[in-house]
């Protein structure tokens, strides 16, 4: 054992790692080696004040930068986004998506087939002839409804033609009663100028 | 093990944003010390542990748990882009006195420490921080994942993709080294 092959074994003996044969050669090299025995505590001390060496902190605004650069920050969620929406998520996926759209349909329309009246739903009305039943039953309601909007929509042109003579003859009347009125003034002062003497006049005209 | 990291990456992948969160809580602290240590400077040490998620999430689907652990993997990638920022950056290498560690934040200094303890520890990390700068590259890389980082041969071997015997060669030669520039530094005899 030399100085030399002393370093090349230096890690591997302080970690335990050498038989007991290579360990004692090396133990006793130490022991009469000043300067490898100086060398073994320094790294010996090395070692321990690099285990003990201060960690840096990770700041959390690093953190949150990362997580907005990449998925964002994770949301508070309250228990609708917490517990439901995860529950139907997978509903939502491409391979489950058909069917969702399916039971949609199927339930909006049976929906709309019971109508208000829940309490009275059996299994009779999904038949088929229950359904075709049930949708002439709302076009007639349908097309009641438009004929009733229609006579309403005449009955309203009707009132409004009628306001509109009724309007325009009353704006004829009193127009024609003006012109009336304004005739018969022209008419009575021309009588009176008829009636006036004619010294009256001539003393009129010198004046 | 193995089934625990593919779980996490696969949840990662799939855009659950809590199992993100969990890793990057996991590995930043390991990352960034990494980063602080071949750097020298807190603040580009940050930089770089940033970049090195980024790389990670848009990476993802290229971790193979048969090829070794998740953490192995992270540190690779780690070291990896913290090399090429050091190589790249060489020249502004800082030797001693860095200003960053009078800024830096010492996760592991107690709260409680005296002003005289933590001028003690700054001080001390400064002088080792100086000495490991002093050693090559291989041979700080090497220090730095095991007696620093805490890392296994085999693990260490994983990262740095060479065989496990090399691993302890540089390990052995870098102890060494450092105490021979640790005693210089402090004006002892220097070994023949």
């Amino acid at each position: 054992m030399n100085c030399s092959r002393f370093e090349t074994l230096l890690s591997d003996y302080m970690d335990g790692m050498l038989d007991e044969r290579v360990k004692a050669a090396v133990s006793q090299h130490v022991g009469s080696c000043p300067k490898c025995e100086a060398l073994l505590k320094e790294v010996t001390h090395l070692r321990e004040q690099l285990a003990d060496f201060p960690e840096v902190a990770v700041p959390e605004a690093m953190v949150e930068r990362i997580l907005k650069q990449t998925t964002g920050l994770p949301k508070e969620q309250g228990f609708w986004q917490a517990l439901v929406l995860p529950a139907f998520r997978p509903l939502l996926t491409q391979r489950y998506a058909f069917a969702t759209l399916m039971m949609f349909v199927f339930l909006s329309f049976a929906v709309n087939v019971m109508g208000p009246g829940f309490s009275a739903f059996s299994y009779s009305r999904l038949s088929p002839s229950s359904l075709m039943n049930q949708a002439d039953r709302m076009t007639e309601q349908v097309y009641a409804k438009w004929r009733e909007f229609n006579d309403l929509k005449l009955r309203v042109g009707e009132e409004f033609r009628l306001f509109k003579e009724d309007m325009f003859g009353r704006l004829d009347y009193h127009l024609v009663t003006i012109l009336f009125r304004s005739y018969s003034e022209s008419i009575q002062e021309e009588q009176r100028d008829a009636e006036t003497p004619t010294s009256d006049k001539e003393n009129e005209n010198e004046q | 093990m193995q089934g625990v990291d593919a779980k996490l990456v696969q949840s990662c992948m799939e855009g659950d944003a809590r199992a993100w969160e969990s890793f990057i809580r996991t590995y930043s602290g390991r990352l960034i010390n990494m980063a602080y240590r071949y750097t020298n400077s807190y603040s580009v040490a940050e930089e770089l542990t940033q970049d090195v998620f980024l790389k990670i999430y848009q990476n993802l689907s290229s971790f193979r748990p048969s090829a070794g652990s998740l953490q192995s993997w992270v540190m690779r990638v780690g070291r990896n882009l913290v090399i090429d920022h050091y190589r790249s950056h060489k020249k502004e290498k800082n030797v001693a006195g860095s200003e960053e560690l009078e800024v830096m934040e010492l996760g592991a200094a107690p709260k409680t420490a005296s002003p005289f303890e933590s001028l003690y520890l700054r001080e001390k990390a400064e002088f080792l921080q100086s000495g490991l700068a002093q050693l090559s590259p291989e041979l700080k890389e090497a220090i730095l994942l095991r007696d620093l980082e805490g890392f296994a041969y085999q693990e260490i071997a994983e990262m740095l993709e060479i065989p496990e015997g090399t691993v302890k060669s540089r390990i052995n030669r870098g102890r060494i080294e450092l105490a021979k520039v640790l005693r210089r530094m402090k004006g002892g005899q220097v070994r023949a």
